[in-house]
């Protein structure tokens, strides 16, 4: 109670019942509720934690060996990826699909191996040209399939065909390399 | 021989020792740590009123005032496992919480260019409207003066706190407090002097 003001004393209200009530009903509600805002929030923080984290984690134990303390993370990462992916056994099922053409194994294309041969298939021979040829172009077309035969044969000059007779099969030891897409094409 | 008789009788300070004045909100204080529903209840059938009082005087407007009290009460409910004190410092504490509300509400009138006195309508109807907000008078004369001068003018002459009990509230001293309360006291009472 202000004497020196007593103007101050219009300020003095009190708090009407229904106001009252609904404000011990809301402290009620805050008293028995409210710890679930700050568990939600630690949640949330827990959870950001562990998506950050996690990988780290992940990346840590790939390097790890058997007795090491993220072995069994690098184990259930293992379990858990998808079996196409690559792992360190290099391994992989179907890698080589998943190369860029640049990076394949042009051997398999170009120089079939020997077990691929059908028995009693005619022996292939090599395109040579109909029409007749300079003795560099045929010396060049000799030197191609020399290249193509198997490092380990045993080059028999009686068996090497004349430059002179074109079209002649060779009586070679190994057989010629079947002729290409391409060289099957310039055939007439 | 009596050595009792022969040592000089010391001098014992009889000190007057008084038995601190116990508060109203001392034994709800425990209450209030625990969390106990009753004990918010008793602070606050204790408390209500002198804070509405206050934020009344602080912002002109009393449905903003009700929910000032009802979110410092809000507040003490969060934080009430770390509150640490006795009564007084229980009412300190309330009385503070309620400030920075206000001081919250005055930027964002600032921001939003409200004024209570704004919405007075020219001719009252209703006792309600003529409640809830100050008298004119009254609002013009308590904006003159500072923020500061204007809490401490409300926490002693309508809150009838101490001049301890202020420096709790304002977290200064007493010395400062008593000093921002004779200018506000000075200011107002020549305000409302030319009111008159």
């Amino acid at each position: 109670m202000s004497q020196q003001f007593p103007e101050l004393e219009r300020v003095r209200v009190e708090m009407p019942d229904e106001v009252r009530d609904r404000h011990l009903a809301s402290i009620s509600r805050a008293l028995h509720g409210k710890r679930t805002g700050r568990t939600r929030f630690r949640l949330l923080a827990i959870a950001a934690v562990l998506v950050l984290l996690l990988p780290v984690i992940a990346l840590a134990a790939e390097r790890t060996g058997p007795g090491d303390l993220l072995y069994p993370i690098r184990e259930l990462v293992e379990r858990v990826l998808p079996s196409g992916a690559p792992t360190t056994s290099g391994e992989p099922a179907d890698s080589e699909d998943l190369l860029p053409p640049v990076h394949r194994d042009r051997s398999s294309v170009d120089r079939p191996r020997r077990d691929q041969e059908v028995e009693g298939s005619p022996r292939p021979e090599p395109v040579r040209e109909t029409t007749p040829t300079t003795s560099q172009q045929q010396r060049d077309d000799r030197s191609d399939d020399h290249d193509r035969r198997d490092v380990t044969e045993v080059e028999d000059e009686t068996t090497r065909p004349s430059s002179d007779e074109p079209g002649t099969s060779q009586t070679t030891l190994r057989p010629e390399a079947p002729p290409t897409r391409e060289q099957r094409a310039d055939r007439p | 021989m009596d050595h009792a008789l022969l040592l000089p009788a010391k001098r014992v300070r009889i000190s007057r020792v008084t038995p601190t004045d116990a508060h109203p909100l001392d034994r709800h204080v425990d209450g209030v740590r625990n969390r106990s529903e009753q004990a918010f209840r008793a602070v606050y059938l204790a408390m209500a009123n002198d804070l509405l009082s206050f934020a009344f005087g602080m912002l002109g407007d009393r449905r903003t005032a009700e929910d000032m009290v009802q979110q410092a009460f809000i507040e003490l409910v969060e934080s009430a496992h770390q509150f640490r004190g006795d009564g007084k410092a229980l009412r300190a504490w309330l009385f503070r919480s309620v400030r920075y509300g206000c001081l919250d509400e005055y930027r964002r009138r600032s921001r939003h260019r409200e004024y209570p006195s704004d919405r007075l309508p020219e001719r009252a109807h209703h006792d309600d409207v003529i409640s809830r907000y100050l008298e004119p008078n009254l609002q013009r004369a308590l904006d003159s003066l500072t923020e500061r001068q204007r809490t401490v003018i409300l926490l002693r002459h309508v809150g009838g706190l101490s001049g301890h009990e202020m420096a709790r509230v304002m977290k200064t001293t007493r010395k400062a407090v008593y000093g921002v309360l004779a200018r506000a006291e000075g200011n107002l009472r020549q305000v409302l002097r030319e009111e008159s």
